[in-house]
């Protein structure tokens, strides 16, 4: 994988050039980390000016409690981060302006026009990684003060995280083979995961405690308490919800911008949306148990990671994903502010929705199965979970449904025609294994034979295999479509690929070949 | 027509949550609460009954992890033949590709597992 | 049916079945029906919400107040309180509760005790500042 593929790929002969895809990731992702140290300076100017509130009375006695220590870390860090993103800034500047210095020096005799392309070559060589590396410091400077307030939640409750990584991983997994065909990288999915523990988590975490601090000041009416009341706490939940879904959306949007290659439709979306969400689900969980009497923790585990483990934020980030998933082949800006903000309204709707029906519901659940208050936990809880957010999770299950019908029907067509391209394609993937490979479950249960008979490695081998054949084809339909772009890699650098991991035979090949040679 | 029954449907649900959460509310103090997403300061807890909560996460997980054994289990059993044939597949593609470059250099396998997918 | 004519029908059923992903603006409507969805959720969730009372939001376990801040040391220049209604709990502004009891509170705001709340009410001044406490349940 290669993180600056130079130049635009020459399209294929027989297809005039596709659209031209503006290739601003790395700044785009920049610019989307910046809006989320924009909001948090407009939650900080929104406090400073927020009138004083006088009221202590209970219902509004949560809002006067003082910053929590994590809070006044992050408030510092932030700051330290902003300096430093500018100090990389211009080092960037100053290093980018010397590189276009370094390949516009003028050559003068023909003698050395040989050793130009390499002088060039080390020329920009090492700029480029410094550029990387600035790029990607400035990217860390912003995003990571707001992993403060998680870590310090997830620190603090050690026992109660070690016990929600089971459930939370085990669906992990079940996310990352959701991807019947081909499988971005797993390093893809847990910087998703990673991002919804750490950043997600916190940006939300930050700016809920920023509303909390002034949400009272500026609405609550002594004139009116009562509908005061219900307004604050409207938009606090509204706050609640749209903060965190942004931050949710801003990690699936820098993955997005920065690994266009590997997210490559709506599937690919839904996955790290779900991943995402995922994480974020295992922070606010162990937040919520460290807040709670231990004696209470096995209701908030059966109602966060059992029942609803992949309903709410799971749902709701994996409808924004498919959002950027599907806004990868749309070549009119339109369209993709469509697609994207189509995505987002769902999930921040979802998610405010789900948060204020579900405490209204809460209150009568009792009155449901008479006060029996096993069948109220056992059954009320799965039974609002269904009617706050069941259409979200019908929803993002259709929509992985339907891509992943579209990805069978376009691989189908791609490695067909890759098998009877001649030698160079039946090298890469022979016919007999076409069907194998378009078949997700014969493919699980020769994975699992191959592990019995050959361990870790054969199958790791086997699963690098046939996941390159698998990338080789996507790649092949994915340059048919309309809309395709210069983040498809070259076809014959896949090829090679596969070429490369079959002729290996590694660990597998040298064990196989004896077996054969025993059963003949 | 399509649109049409869909909006029905979505104003019956409407219509449906509106009645369930309008109306009169209990005053039930320690009547165990559901979880919140917005978190904020953690909502009063009340009295659950945390020994079944326990015990329906530890069955469900349970159930998830032998269903999924039982799948596998069954799923190899049918298909038998179909993993046989594609076992002597993969080893025809691997092992055809080790004999074409059983030519070269016996080194070539050895650094060929350096050359490990990035 | 012959082998050709077989795999030609398989790939025209594979054509029609991703027709979705074909066009050219895949999922644009769908991605615009459902945040169409995500709209009504929204409003459904402001109306619920600004109809009903919200529920009752405390910490579980709150630290005991430091003892300085109790009733008798608010500033002297507090104006007089006027009547209040009888049904008001007598402690209502004056004794904040040394720690909130998990228990006994009520869920919902009384539907008949803030209308009856007197409009001409002073404003009281601000609080003194609380001494740092122990963030309710936060880590630190």
């Amino acid at each position: 994988m290669t993180l600056t593929a130079p130049g635009v790929f020459p399209p294929p002969p027989d297809r005039p050039p596709g659209p031209r895809v503006p290739r601003h990731g790395m700044a785009s992702a920049i610019a989307v980390v910046l809006t989320l140290s924009v909001a948090y300076a407009v939650g900080q100017i929104l406090y400073w000016t927020a009138p004083d509130i006088v009221s202590p009375s209970p219902w509004v006695k949560i809002w006067l409690l003082p910053e929590p220590t994590p809070f006044k870390v992050t408030r510092v860090l932030l700051v330290v981060g902003w300096c430093v993103a500018t100090l990389l800034a211009l080092a960037l500047l100053l290093t980018r302006r010397r590189a276009t210095a370094a390949t516009a020096a003028p050559t003068g005799d023909t003698g050395s026009e040989q050793a130009e392309p390499m002088a060039r070559f080390d020329a920009t060589a090492r700029p480029r990684l410094t550029l990387r590396a600035c790029q990607f410091g400035i990217l860390g400077a912003l995003v990571l003060p707001f992993a403060v307030m998680p870590l310090a939640a997830l620190g603090s409750n050690l026992p109660q995280l070690l016990l929600c990584l089971p459930t939370t991983g085990a669906a992990l997994f079940l996310v990352h083979r959701a991807q019947l065909y081909r499988r971005m990288p797993g390093w893809l999915l847990l910087a998703g995961f990673g991002w919804g523990v750490l950043i997600g988590g916190g940006f939300g975490l930050v700016m809920i405690t920023w509303f909390q601090r002034y949400g009272a000041g500026y609405f609550l009416d002594f004139q009116r308490p009562r509908d005061s009341i219900r307004e604050i706490y409207t938009l606090f939940c509204l706050n609640g919800a749209v903060v965190a879904e942004f931050g949710k959306a801003a990690g699936i949007a820098v993955l997005f911008l920065l690994f266009r290659r590997h997210i490559d439709g709506v599937v690919s979306g839904v996955v790290v949306g779900a991943a995402v969400g995922l994480g974020h689900n295992l922070t606010e969980t162990v937040h919520y148990l460290g807040f709670v009497n231990p004696e209470h923790h096995p209701a908030q585990f059966w109602d966060r990671q059992v029942v609803g483990l992949m309903a709410a934020h799971v749902a709701f980030s994996a409808l924004a994903g498919a959002g950027f998933g599907a806004a990868r082949w749309l070549p009119e800006r339109r369209d993709r502010w469509v697609a994207v903000g189509g995505g987002l309204l769902a999930a921040v709707g979802g998610h405010f929705e789900t948060d204020v029906v579900l405490m209204r519901l809460d209150q009568s659940r009792g009155e449901w199965f008479s006060h029996n208050e096993t069948l109220s936990l056992l059954l009320g809880i799965p039974l609002m979970t269904v009617i706050t957010s069941g259409v979200f999770v019908a929803l993002y299950v259709l929509i992985l449904r339907r891509g992943l019908r579209a990805q069978a029907a376009g691989l189908a067509r791609a490695l067909h025609a890759e098998a009877a391209s001649g030698p160079s394609g039946g090298a890469a993937v022979t016919g007999p294994e076409v069907a194998l490979l378009l078949s997700p479950a014969r493919r699980l249960l020769l994975e699992m034979r191959v592990w019995r008979r050959d361990g870790t490695a054969g199958l790791r081998h086997l699963v690098r295999f046939q996941q390159a054949q698998l990338d080789l084809a996507t790649q092949r339909w994915h340059r048919e479509r309309v809309g395709a772009d210069s983040f498809i890699p070259d076809e014959q650098q896949l090829r090679e690929k596969v070429i490369d991991l079959k002729g290996l035979g590694g660990t597998s090949g040298t064990s196989e070949v004896p077996a054969r040679k025993g059963l003949s | 027509m399509k649109h049409g029954f869909r909006l029905v449907r979505l104003s019956a649900l409407a219509v449906a949550t509106a009645l369930l959460v309008l109306g009169p509310s209990a005053p039930a103090s320690a009547q165990c609460a559901g979880p919140t997403y917005h978190g904020g300061l953690p909502v009063r807890v009340g009295a659950c009954p945390e020994g079944v909560a326990g015990g329906a996460s530890g069955a469900v997980w349970a159930v998830v992890v032998l269903a999924a054994g039982l799948w596998i289990a069954y799923a190899r059993s049918r298909s038998r033949a179909t993993t046989d044939t594609d076992l002597e597949l993969i080893d025809a593609v691997f092992s055809e590709a080790v004999t074409e470059t059983a030519g070269d250099a016996h080194g070539e396998g050895e650094e060929g597992l350096r050359h490990a997918w990035p | 049916m012959t082998h050709e004519q077989e795999q030609e029908q398989d790939r025209d059923r594979d054509r029609l079945a991703d027709e979705p992903e074909r066009g050219p603006r895949p999922y644009v409507r769908l991605m615009a029906a459902i945040g169409a969805g995500g709209l009504v959720a929204a409003t459904v969730a402001v109306v619920v919400s600004v109809s009903t009372d919200p529920v009752m939001q405390l910490p579980e376990s709150v630290p005991t107040l430091p003892s300085d801040f109790s009733t008798g040391d608010l500033p002297t220049s507090l104006p007089s309180m006027p009547e209040l209604p009888s049904d008001l709990p007598t402690d209502y502004t004056t004794n904040l509760p040394t720690a909130i009891p998990t228990e006994d509170l009520p869920t919902a705001l009384p539907s008949d005790l803030l209308p009856s709340f007197p409009t001409d009410f002073p404003s009281l001044p601000s609080l003194p500042e609380m001494p740092s406490l122990p963030q309710a349940g936060g880590a630190s």
